[in-house]
């Protein structure tokens, strides 16, 4: 941590960082906890975690795979403490509005964003947790099958064949849901 | 081809913060880490940077071996004290001058001749 160029090494090049990151995390928790406004302060939390453990990052490691090490253990945290764990759809009217204006501006596109993301979510919703962990962490982190390995603790070959198998199930899961989308 | 499953998933599945996002994070934040004050800011480079210790070292030798240099040596007198040394030296001068003067001559230099040969002011002393 004494190292100038670190992301974390100073307050200002941490704002760079959380700049550059705080949006493929919290997709990237989101996925995993289902609710965004619980995204929006788990992913806050992350940030902090990182920048209150920055002497434990260990010079030479990538630091998104060490990042991404801790968002991942703050969703999972979350989930564990959480006794019932909502199903996809089941967002406040309020948190949907905000996602949706964000995205999309005509009534069209709001629509079909809208009604997309449901199928998605649906479909998404219908894999193990463990699998959807990996999937999300494949989609939002850009990180390789090798360190998607690491932080998950299953050999490579594993994480191949889970990713390979989730695609499948998405896909059929799209078309039985009526929709080509992805 | 192989990437468009899962970038296309990205893009559909892809939200961003809300408009307070970053707000409520950095009041977060500086409510945690506080900004520090100068002095925690020298403490802490003092402690990191390895080579301030060193620096400051020098710097204090440096400056208390330029300030007893410059308090001792007689070249840097003030210069009226330079006036008075000079004006001693030249009375030096004169009274020498005037001492050979008197052996060189054989001759015994009276009150009077003093008076002429010395400066007004080192004779009214």
């Amino acid at each position: 941590m004494r190292d100038e160029s670190h992301p974390l090494s100073s307050r200002s090049s941490f704002q760079v960082f959380y700049m550059q990151w705080r949006g493929p995390i919290l997709n990237f928790v989101r996925l995993m906890v289902r609710e965004h406004r619980i995204a929006e302060e788990l992913t806050q939390e992350v940030f902090l975690k990182a920048y209150r453990n920055r002497e434990s990052f260990l010079e030479g490691s990538k630091v998104t795979t060490w990042l991404w090490a801790i968002a991942k253990n703050t969703a999972l945290d979350h989930l564990r403490r959480k006794s019932e764990v909502p199903m996809f759809g089941t967002h406040k009217g309020e948190e949907i509005e905000r996602e949706i204006v964000d995205e999309a501006e005509s009534a069209e596109a709001l629509l079909i964003a809208a009604t997309d993301r449901a199928r998605i979510e649906k479909c998404l919703g219908l894999l193990p947790d463990a699998t959807r962990e990996v999937i999300a962490l494949r989609v939002h982190s850009e990180l390789g099958y090798q360190e998607i390995s690491e932080l998950m603790g299953w050999p490579l070959g594993t994480i191949k064949t889970e990713i390979f198998r989730a695609k499948q199930r998405l896909k059929e899961c799209f078309a039985s849901e009526g929709g080509a989308l992805v | 081809m192989k990437e468009d499953f899962f970038h296309r998933l990205r893009t559909k599945t892809q939200v961003k913060p809300s408009r307070s996002f970053d707000r409520e994070f950095w009041h977060k934040f500086e409510s945690e880490f506080p900004q520090d004050s100068w002095l925690d800011r020298l403490i802490q480079l003092y402690r990191y940077k390895s080579r301030v210790p060193a620096f400051l070292t020098l710097l204090v030798l440096g400056s208390g071996s330029y300030l007893l240099f410059t308090k001792t040596n007689p070249t840097n007198l003030d210069p009226k004290d330079g006036v008075v040394l000079f004006e001693a030296f030249e009375l030096i001068e004169d009274f020498e001058f005037a001492e050979g003067l008197e052996d060189d001559l054989l001759v015994s230099i009276d009150e009077e001749d003093w008076a002429e040969l010395l400066p007004e002011e080192q004779n009214e002393g």
